[in-house]
């Protein structure tokens, strides 16, 4: 999991958003698929703060 | 039998007496071509009759006669000699003209051939060069013209090498001479410009000129080619062909010593005019240095410095902009898609009195006719659970 890249994470979550808004879909499924979307937010959000740290950090050493 | 000797005027008296009274000599009708006419100062006539490789010297007493040059004509007289000289010559009383001379029919005809050919043409003319070092002349050994080149090269001090090829320049083995000397100093030893000379002749004298095969050598010459032969009026063929002609072999010498004569009598103001060139541009490039110089030193290098680094600021200032406007828009996209996935979320339901109910493996129960007495059951809302243990079952 904490090998996925944000576009491949990204990708995957709106796999789930599509799955979500299936009117077939059975409750357990509803609630596997919301958890596996929270988790995959999560990941994202952590490689996106990640990325934005490591910009900063460059970014400060080129002004000094 | 001993002969008593005559004197010298005996014999010519008694060969004058016996053309005199030879009745065909005396009225004698010749026909021929007139050629080599020429006035003395006194009115007469003197000319050439001529046939072939025959000739006979005429000479006419009226001055008013006209004699027909070049032509064919008929020469009605008596043949004389005289005591003085015994040289016997056509005394003439009536001259009328045949037709157009034989041998200026065939001229005219070879030059409109050759012109034809492009022999003449100007735009056909090899440039001479103007400082030659090598220089061949085809000229008779014997005679006065050798001697003149030669004082017109010496007087030319430059240290010229002229070489001469010694060619017959009239009669039979001419033309042969001439062309093997062309090709001599194309060939053999090659020139920078070759001279024909040849001194004044008759016009019977010069027919080599004349000569077609003469003529293709001349054209064909790598080596730019000058006459130099003295002559009337008219230019030979060989004059019309060769690169340039002048008038006698002396000219023709003179013509390619000129650039040097020149060149060495300006040698000074050559020297001068260089010595100041020299300057000239010295100066402007001494002159073009200091300008550089000045324009170095005021250059204002701190300015030209803070540019740059104004340069790579904005630069940096970009790649951070660049780098915020990524994540930012990478951020906006994550929040679309958690706004979407926060529909989905079924805790919201859980508030509303509603409970999930897992059995013992954790599956989520949807419907109770799976349960059986006695199974011990997880109810969940959106942060507690509690364990059931199911007591009653039926239907409703």
């Amino acid at each position: 999991m904490s090998d996925l890249s944000f576009e491949e994470a990204l990708k995957q979550l709106d796999a789930i958003l599509e799955s979500l808004n299936d009117d077939n879909l059975t409750l357990e499924q509803a609630i596997q698929y919301y958890e596996e979307g929270i988790r995959l937010h999560q990941c994202c959000e952590a490689l996106l703060n990640e990325a934005s740290n490591r910009f900063t950090e460059i970014n400060e050493s080129l002004k000094s | 039998m001993k002969v008593k000797p005559l004197k010298v005027s005996e014999v010519n008296n008694y060969i004058r007496k016996i053309f005199y009274s030879n009745p065909i000599l005396n009225n004698v009708s010749v026909i021929g071509e007139v050629k080599d006419l020429r006035h003395s100062k006194n009115g007469y006539q003197y000319f050439s009759l001529k046939e072939d490789h025959s000739m006979i010297h005429c000479v006419c007493f009226q001055p008013d006669l006209e004699i027909p040059e070049d032509k064919i004509a008929v020469i009605k007289g008596r043949v004389e000699t005289y005591d003085k000289r015994s040289v016997y010559q056509l005394i003439v009383q009536e001259a009328e003209i045949m037709s157009e001379g034989l041998e200026s029919q065939y001229l005219k005809e070879l030059m409109a051939k050759l012109e034809k050919k492009g022999y003449f043409a100007l735009d056909q003319k090899k440039k001479l060069p103007a400082y030659p070092s090598k220089i061949g002349v085809i000229t008779s050994m014997e005679g006065a013209v050798i001697a003149d080149i030669k004082r017109v090269f010496d007087e030319c001090q430059v240290g010229l090498d002229v070489y001469f090829y010694n060619a017959y320049v009239q009669g039979r083995s001419a033309v042969f001479n001439m062309v093997a000397g062309l090709k001599y100093f194309n060939e053999v030893l090659p020139c920078d410009v070759i001279v024909l000379a040849r001194g004044g002749g008759s016009k019977v004298d010069l027919e080599a000129f004349n000569d077609e095969v003469l003529a293709d050598t001349i054209f064909q010459s790598r080596v730019p080619v000058v006459t130099g032969v003295g002559h009337g009026t008219d230019l030979s063929i060989a004059d019309l062909t060769a690169d340039r002609e002048v008038q006698t072999p002396t000219a023709a010498a003179e013509l390619l010593t000129r650039h040097y004569h020149l060149a060495i009598r300006n040698l000074p103001h050559i020297k001068d005019h260089l010595i100041q060139k020299y300057q000239q541009i010295s100066l402007q490039k001494f002159y073009y240095v200091n300008l550089l110089k000045d324009r170095l030193i005021r250059w204002d290098y701190a300015y030209y410095l803070s540019r740059k680094q104004h340069h790579l600021s904005k630069k940096i200032s970009d790649i951070s902009n660049e780098s915020a406007q990524y994540i930012f828009q990478r951020q906006k996209s994550l929040n679309a898609r958690k706004k979407q996935l926060d529909e989905h979320d079924y805790k919201g339901i859980l508030s509303k009195g509603f409970f999930l109910a897992r059995n013992q493996l954790g599956e989520l129960i949807t419907d109770l006719k799976s349960v059986s007495t006695g199974e011990t059951l997880s109810i969940e809302d959106r942060a507690h659970f509690v364990k059931v243990t199911i007591t009653e079952k039926g239907e409703k």
